[in-house]
């Protein structure tokens, strides 16, 4: 493999081309990408010259890390290429683009476990001699590496046993020791503290004062911003604005990543029957895995959604209000008893309710028929002393069912049949066997066709006019505007928002989500950066 | 899916039981009588009875590769404690058969090690005990009454046989028509999502472990009271014999899909195969290449199936 090494060092790294590249190093030209139906990326056109740290910027979904993966070699696009220097190149694979000097650190970090941090990163490159293998050289060679970084890290430790953020380091070096011409940071920043994350910045900016195309994929706005020379803005898959980074603010930035204004997605929020005063759920300072004091309430006939960006916490946050995770500090009232959710379990004794995130991974039962996934988690009351009787089976699975618009031939036909739409519809019918007070919901319309998406919407809204409380994270900002009387704001497991619906729209929400600087609602903001 | 292809898929077993019955009947004058079909059942009970306790287990996603010890161990106590009494001997044996399958449960959940890891290291031990108590000699039961399990028959047909049939009916009906069994199914095809919902994922493989090694330990005492003695050493690679039948039966080792009269079925084929080579007077050390090839064809079947599904 020694000749690949020698292919990919750059013969002009202490480049005269740094200052004023002219050819660009890599090209998208026209690249789109489908999932199942779904636009990922549509004919996206950017180049990425070496010598300039390129930001990368966009909303959830917007296909900013699919098309990291396409420049990669990672994906291939449906139609586009990719120009090498301007030549048309293809790419089949990671292997190949990275034979062609580009390379990307995920946001899934690739690297292997039980290998030490001097075999990760110089895997498919170890030292030998005469054949054997050189641990002593490799070692030499990791430590070297690891000191230009400034980072601190052990070549010897077992990759398994470091925290997520030396791991992340690792990723970071690995990129480095391959000697790449163009390097995808996608999120690097996400688990590194703020002197970490300078340092890394530091790397960058050498980079790409060695000559190397840096791609920095990120929702640290104001920090993309400062790095960059230049920024490109993605939205629902399509490039909007590629800018040079200077006299952009984050203000500038939220307002690409929005769009027009007046582009409703959702069907109107007027017919929203009015919230209760009582208070249903309120939690204290909840702390745990991924978040951390967290306080906000819910009360009864209401619809509260938590929106943020991935990894912000609110999923985890919603898990552990249910009883599938456990809190490390704080607590939590229902209906104004102090309660705390040692299972599932209990939780659905108490009167909620959950849809997790992800219904093929956590939601579905595959095997069984739509009839018994609707009637699993009451079963009680479709049987007599544990016995299942076949009419209560069928009158309290098709009950639900109707209520909310499940489309089925047969409920007894298998679950895997159905649309993802009806699959969905499927799940919140499971829950309506006996309406929960507490409806919890991680993602209500993931991946559903737009007609049902509104059904759903509206199904959680007549819940609510019953008197249900409802409690929602999403992803989709127009979807919580649409549904929800009230949005909190999360942001790296903090809350840092909370608007009332009348008053937020969709630029405020972003603002608070990403922490653009010149947000309007400074005030929550700066009490929330303010420790 | 074309109807014809969707009842193939699920009931190929039946259709390939049914060719093999007639194509073996169409050779041999002596394959279907009564006579050779009650000694056919007779054999099969101990099998089928560990095979459709191992059901429950498999649809909940659990291996339990303990049951060949279990039944050493219970067919050792049951002749033992037969010496006090016959029938409180055959208790025994049941009670203990229970209690191991306990006793996988409790180390399966304090531990949260893999089933298939955990019930192999059990079994080393069940096994262990039973050579300890036996001092690797043969039991002999001396009161005739202990024998009478394993041997009297009732409508022509052995006790064993009944007793095979009246479990594989409980644990059928359980599975299809109760909330455990229910319960077994969701846990197999998808334990996060089941325990989501609110069932006891850890009581449920409580019973399923029970439920085998119950059902493994009457297998052991019925063939205890056939011949009236037990060694330590009996019913070695059982437990994967009756994993080999619930698969062919078409249960998913994959837990969340399967019955109990697949296994059934499954049982019921394997004996045949063997049968019929007996029978056709062909070289027995063929019956290992079929039976093995017969293993391989199930689990495609299943995982292309599977396939076409996601």
């Amino acid at each position: 493999m020694g000749h690949i090494e020698e292919g990919i060092v750059n013969p002009t790294r202490r480049g005269e081309e740094s200052r004023f590249p002219s050819p660009a190093f890599l090209s998208a030209v026209g690249l789109t990408k489908t999932f199942g139906g779904v636009r990922g990326v549509d004919s996206a056109d950017v180049a990425f010259y070496r010598g300039q740290i390129h930001g990368l910027v966009g909303q959830n979904g917007a296909g900013k890390s699919t098309l990291a993966k396409m420049l990669c070699g990672a994906l291939n696009p449906d139609r586009g290429h990719i120009e090498l220097e301007g030549v048309p190149a293809v790419f089949g694979s990671p292997r190949a683009a990275l034979e062609a000097g580009v390379t990307m650190v995920a946001q899934e970090l690739s690297l292997v476990p039980p290998l030490t941090v001097a075999e990760n990163l110089l895997l498919g490159r170890l030292p030998s001699r005469g054949g054997f293998f050189n641990p002593h050289e490799m070692v030499l060679r990791a430590r070297s590496l690891i000191e230009d970084s400034g980072f601190e890290l052990d070549p010897q430790a077992v990759l398994g046993t470091l925290s997520q953020s030396d791991r992340q380091k690792a990723e970071i070096l690995r990129a480095i020791a391959r000697k790449a011409r163009l390097v995808v940071f996608d999120e690097p920043r996400s688990s590194l503290s703020v002197p970490e994350a300078e340092r890394l910045y530091e790397i960058l900016k050498g980079l790409a004062a060695d000559g190397v195309a840096v791609v920095l994929v990120t929702h640290f706005l104001a920090e993309v911003l400062r790095v960059s020379d230049v920024v490109t803005v993605m939205r629902d898959g399509s490039v909007v604005m590629t800018a040079p980074a200077d006299g952009l603010t984050g203000g500038d930035l939220v307002e690409q990543m929005v769009g027009s204004p007046g582009v409703e997605h959702f069907a109107s929020r007027q017919d929203k029957p009015p919230a209760g005063s009582t208070q249903r759920l309120e939690t204290k300072g909840l702390t745990g895995q991924g978040f951390e004091d967290i306080s906000l309430t819910v009360n009864e006939k209401e619809i509260v959604a938590i929106v943020g960006l991935v990894g912000s916490g609110r999923t985890e946050f919603l898990r552990t209000v249910y009883g599938a995770d456990q809190p490390t500090g704080g607590s939590m009232l229902l209906d104004g008893a102090p309660r705390r959710f040692r299972s599932p379990r209990s939780a659905k004794r108490a009167g909620l309710a959950f849809i997790s995130e992800s219904r093929q991974v956590d939601g579905l039962f595959h095997a069984l028929g739509v009839d018994a996934n609707i009637t699993i988690a009451h079963m009680q009351r479709t049987s007599r002393f544990g016995w299942l009787l076949r009419g209560l089976l069928r009158d309290r699975s098709a009950d639900a069912a109707r209520r909310v618009d499940v489309q089925a031939q047969s409920l007894s036909q298998p679950i895997t049949t159905l649309s993802g739409g009806n699959q969905q519809k499927t799940l919140i019918a499971r829950w309506l066997v006996r309406p929960p007070r507490l409806f919890l919901i991680d993602e209500p319309t993931r991946g559903v066709d737009i007609v049902s998406t509104t059904q759903i919407h509206n199904v959680i809204s007549d819940l609510a006019g019953e008197g249900m409380s409802v409690l929602l994270v999403t992803s989709d900002f127009d979807e919580a505007l649409a549904v929800a009387h009230r949005i909190y704001v999360f942001r790296e497991g903090r809350l840092v928002g909370e608007f009332k619906g009348e008053e937020a729209d969709k630029t405020k929400l972003l603002a608070t989500a990403f922490g653009a600087d010149n947000s309007k609602t400074a005030e929550f903001e700066n009490h929330a950066l303010g420790d | 899916m074309h109807w014809v292809t969707k009842g193939l898929s699920r009931y190929g077993i039946v259709v390939a039981y049914a060719i093999l019955i007639i194509a073996v009947a169409s050779q041999s004058d002596r394959f279907l009588t009564k006579r050779n079909w009650l000694n056919l059942l007779d054999q099969a009970a101990p099998l089928g009875l560990i095979a459709v306790g191992v059901t429950l287990c498999i649809i909940a996603g659990i291996f339990d590769l303990s049951t060949g010890s279990v039944f050493a161990l219970a067919a050792v106590v049951a002749a033992k404690v037969a010496a006090i009494d016959p029938w409180f001997g055959v208790a025994a044996g049941v009670g203990v058969g229970a209690l191991l399958g306990l006793f996988n449960s409790l180390v399966m959940r304090t531990t949260g090690i893999n089933s298939f890891i955990g019930t192999l290291s059990t079994s080393i031990i069940f096994r262990g005990i039973a050579l300890l108590t036996t001092s690797g000699l043969i039991v002999s039961v001396a009161d005739r009454d202990y024998k009478t399990l394993g041997t009297e028959t009732f409508l022509d047909a052995k006790l064993t046989v009944w007793v095979f049939a009246a479990v594989a009916v409980i644990l059928g009906i359980t599975l299809a028509r109760t909330t455990l069994g229910r319960a077994l199914y969701a846990i197999g095809g998808n334990p996060e999502a089941a325990r989501l919902v609110g069932i006891r994922v850890g009581a449920v493989q409580t019973f399923a472990y029970v439920a085998s090694g119950t059902c493994a330990a009457l297998a052991g005492v019925l063939t205890s009271s056939r011949t009236g003695s037990a060694q330590a050493d009996i019913g070695i690679g059982l437990e994967l014999s009756a994993i080999t039948a619930v698969v062919v039966g078409g249960t998913s080792i994959f837990g969340g899909e399967g019955a109990v009269w697949r296994t059934v079925v499954g049982v019921m084929l394997l004996q045949t195969i063997g049968n019929a080579f007996n029978l056709l007077g062909v070289d027995p050390t063929y019956k290992q290449v079929v039976q093995g090839v017969l293993i391989l064809a199930a689990v495609s079947i299943d995982h292309l199936g599977r396939r076409r599904v996601r």
